[in-house]
């Protein structure tokens, strides 16, 4: 692996950082604002949202994990990076 | 309940199985402080001392011949390949020492052979390989391969304490991949030569074990949705002994079968189960045997390359359609 | 350089004498026997090398471990193995340490320390050191000694198992019984370093090469060689220079040796040699000579009788104990 792909396979890794980040936030802001919700379309709508958020989160995890595991592989494979 | 990776689940029945037996001791090349290549034994040097987690030099022959010798007397070393590929230079070790020792001199040899096993990473011919039907072939071993956390530990567990020659073949891409919630301090041994029904089904039965259980979980709920297929799962988890009863009872709950393996298939274990089938449950099949497995070629390099080296859920699908449509 | 010979008790130089007589003894009735079709297979006599394996075997103290190898019927009796056993196990009977399941003298006696070779000799080497390293872990003074051939000593095994033990100072002694031809390849076609024992130096650990047909020589440099050990400082190759008397195993006439070499070492024959160093020392006459004699064929005329009276196998055995409980 050469070093410019290096460094943007860790540039991903903060990409998805900063985007699990924001998908956690998004879901925590749809759970609050169900509380406040008013008629149970708006429940109905902010529930279906804040899951969607959720899954969001489960799929860039998803990746990161990915990412990690290969890293780890390629550390030990080349040993020295 | 704790969330583990694989690699932690071995990490744990390592630690575990050392505070348990003081005669368990690791042997292996950059185990100790370095805490190995994929940092398997990380922690237990520290844990333990340099007496019981063992640098070696790059000498795997050396390495399971003297675990050979220190379990003639009464220890239980766990050695570790760095990779599974470079298990040939200790080969004859295993096969000529450890394998015979009891059937000729009745003295148990109690070694566990740890062996990062397994391809899709990029890692060529020779940091990819699955060189499991070599031993599985020599009687006198034992060989397991787990695909599952609780797996990776129970099955480790039953091989530290089996009082016979153990390869363990963990799966190096499953490492950081796989992910379960295991139960603290739970002591839970796997036995060795019991299969594990993954998932029950009803239309066709796929037989596999290692990295392809997770393939064949995927190639399933495929099916279930583009063919309306109820597809059984059933993992060995050891291959030497087989679990036969296992194995003929899925045969006869579905019919059809698909044997899906990560290693090359010429003479793999899929040939061996396919046989034990063909001998013992013939007229229980509706459709021929069929086998997935790696090309018969060492592990090519580049990606494309070797994405069409390896078995896949698509490969799988293709497979189980022709004995769905037979 | 040889160890001095004056530390050698007068009783371990009648032991020696004794067991020197009994290895050629039993190693002419095994001959004898598998002529007669008794024995099947492969027959390898220690002839010539006699002095080495009986020397080191009788150097070890009861709780050390020793890795024969297949010409070591010296070794086995010098540790404390019956002439019975030996019988039973080339006569592949129900009763002996294998139970039929192993050939020649490929046995383990977990009772006397031995643990039995298999044929790819140098592959006992990490095995022996493995013994060596965990009696270290155990706390326990005990030293391990293995032999290897100088042809065994050019495999893989010799340098990885060797330098490991360096590595980790095991207490491991290895005697290189160089009998002058692998099968019937000469010395000089398997290596080409002066002495054998040279190769210690690559591995920081003492080297030794003496004359293998003394054997109150070879017993006084391996006494120094698992003293060393026992106390800590790790392990030494012990080079013994001998020449094989015969045939690579009994079929082999050895039509291939050099003849003029024959004769020399003919007259070192290391059991005629012996008998005289003591007769001179005045510890041996006529008398004791036959007496000793006398004894030992009576043992192996009585171990006979019983060995070959002992019951074959049950056919179903080979079936068992490949998997232990």
């Amino acid at each position: 692996m050469t070093q410019k792909e290096f460094e943007e396979l860790t540039s991903m890794r903060e990409i998805l950082q900063i985007a699990i980040k924001r998908e956690e936030e998004a879901y925590h802001f749809y759970i609050r604002a169900r509380q406040v919700a008013r008629t149970p379309v708006e429940v109905e709508m902010f529930t279906k949202l804040a899951e969607q958020e959720s899954q969001h989160k489960k799929a860039l995890e998803d990746q990161l994990t990915e990412i990690d595991a290969q890293l780890e592989i390629d550390r030990a494979l080349s040993y020295d990076v | 309940m704790a969330e583990i990776t694989y690699l932690q689940a071995i990490t744990e029945a390592l630690r575990e199985e050392m505070q348990r037996d003081e005669k368990v001791f690791l042997l292996g090349e950059d185990i100790g402080i370095y805490g190995g290549a994929f940092k398997v034994t990380k922690g237990l040097y520290e844990e333990f001392g340099q007496a019981r987690v063992m640098d070696t030099p790059i000498s795997e022959s050396a390495i399971i011949g003297v675990a050979v010798g220190a379990a003639l007397v009464g220890m239980r070393p766990v050695a570790e390949m760095q990779f599974a590929d470079f298990i040939t230079v200790g080969f004859s070790q295993l096969v000529t020492n450890a394998a015979t020792m009891h059937y000729r001199y009745g003295i148990p040899v109690p070694i566990v052979v740890r062996a990062p096993s397994g391809g899709g990473i990029h890692g060529g011919a020779f940091h990819s390989k699955n060189p499991e039907a070599w031993f599985v072939h020599q009687p006198g071993l034992k060989v397991v391969a787990p695909s599952t956390p609780a797996d990776a530990k129970g099955l480790l567990k039953a091989a530290i304490r089996d009082n016979n020659p153990v390869l363990y073949f963990e799966n190096k891409f499953l490492y950081r991949r796989i992910k379960e919630k295991l139960p603290e301090g739970d002591d839970v041994v796997v036995p060795i030569g019991k299969a594990r029904l993954v998932k029950p089904g009803r239309h066709v039965s796929l037989i596999t074990y290692g990295s392809m259980v997770h393939a064949c979980l995927q190639a399933a709920e495929i099916l279930n949705e583009q063919d309306q297929l109820d597809v059984e799962i059933l993992d060995l988890r050891t291959l030497q002994p087989l679990d036969k009863e296992a194995v003929l009872s899925t045969v006869e709950r579905t019919s059809r079968v698909v044997i899906v393996h990560e290693a090359n298939l010429t003479a793999g274990i899929g040939a061996e189960v396919a046989a034990l089938i063909s001998d013992n449950g013939f007229e229980m099949l509706d459709a021929p045997i069929k086998r997935v497995a790696a090309l018969d070629t060492p592990t090519p390099y580049a990606p494309v390359l070797e994405e069409y080296f390896m078995p896949n859920p698509e490969k799988i699908i293709v497979a189980v359609r022709q004995v769905i449509h037979f | 350089m040889p160890a001095k010979t004056d530390v050698v008790s007068n009783e371990i130089k009648l032991q020696l004498y004794s067991l020197l007589y009994k290895t050629r003894a039993t190693e002419d009735r095994i001959i004898a026997l598998y002529r007669q079709g008794r024995i099947m297979g492969g027959v390898y006599t220690g002839r010539g090398v006699e002095a080495t394996t009986v020397a080191a075997g009788l150097a070890l103290e009861k709780q050390d471990y020793l890795f024969p190898i297949h010409r070591d019927l010296g070794a086995h009796l010098a540790k404390g193995q019956s002439v019975l056993n030996i019988l039973l196990q080339y006569l592949g009977r129900g009763n002996s340490l294998t139970k039929g399941k192993d050939s020649g003298i490929h046995m383990s006696d977990t009772t006397l320390n031995i643990i039995g070779n298999v044929s790819h000799l140098g592959a006992m080497i990490p095995v022996a050191v493995g013994v060596a390293m965990a009696k270290k872990m155990q706390n326990e003074k005990v030293v391990t000694l293995n032999f290897i051939g100088e042809g065994g000593s050019n495999i893989g095994d010799f340098h990885e198992g060797l330098n490991f033990a360096a590595v980790h100072k095991a207490p491991f002694v290895l005697v290189i019984e160089n009998n002058q031809y692998a099968y019937s390849t000469p010395a000089h076609k398997e290596y080409v370093c002066n002495r054998l024992s040279d190769r210690a130096q690559g591995y920081g650990i003492p080297g030794y090469h003496i004359d293998g047909t003394d054997a109150l020589g070879v017993y006084a440099t391996i006494k120094k060689a698992i003293e060393d050990a026992r106390n800590g400082k790790g392990p030494s190759l012990i080079e013994c220079l001998s020449m094989r008397m015969v045939g690579h195993s009994a079929h082999d006439d050895a039509f291939y040796v050099d003849k003029e070499q024959m004769k020399k070492y003919e007259k070192k024959d290391p059991f005629l040699r012996l008998e005289q160093v003591l007769r001179k020392e005045g510890l041996l006459d006529d008398k004791q000579i036959k007496r000793i004699q006398d004894t030992i064929d009576k043992e192996i005329e009585q171990a006979t009788d019983i060995a070959l009276n002992s019951p074959l196998p049950e056919a179903h055995w080979a079936a068992e104990g490949v998997y232990a409980e």
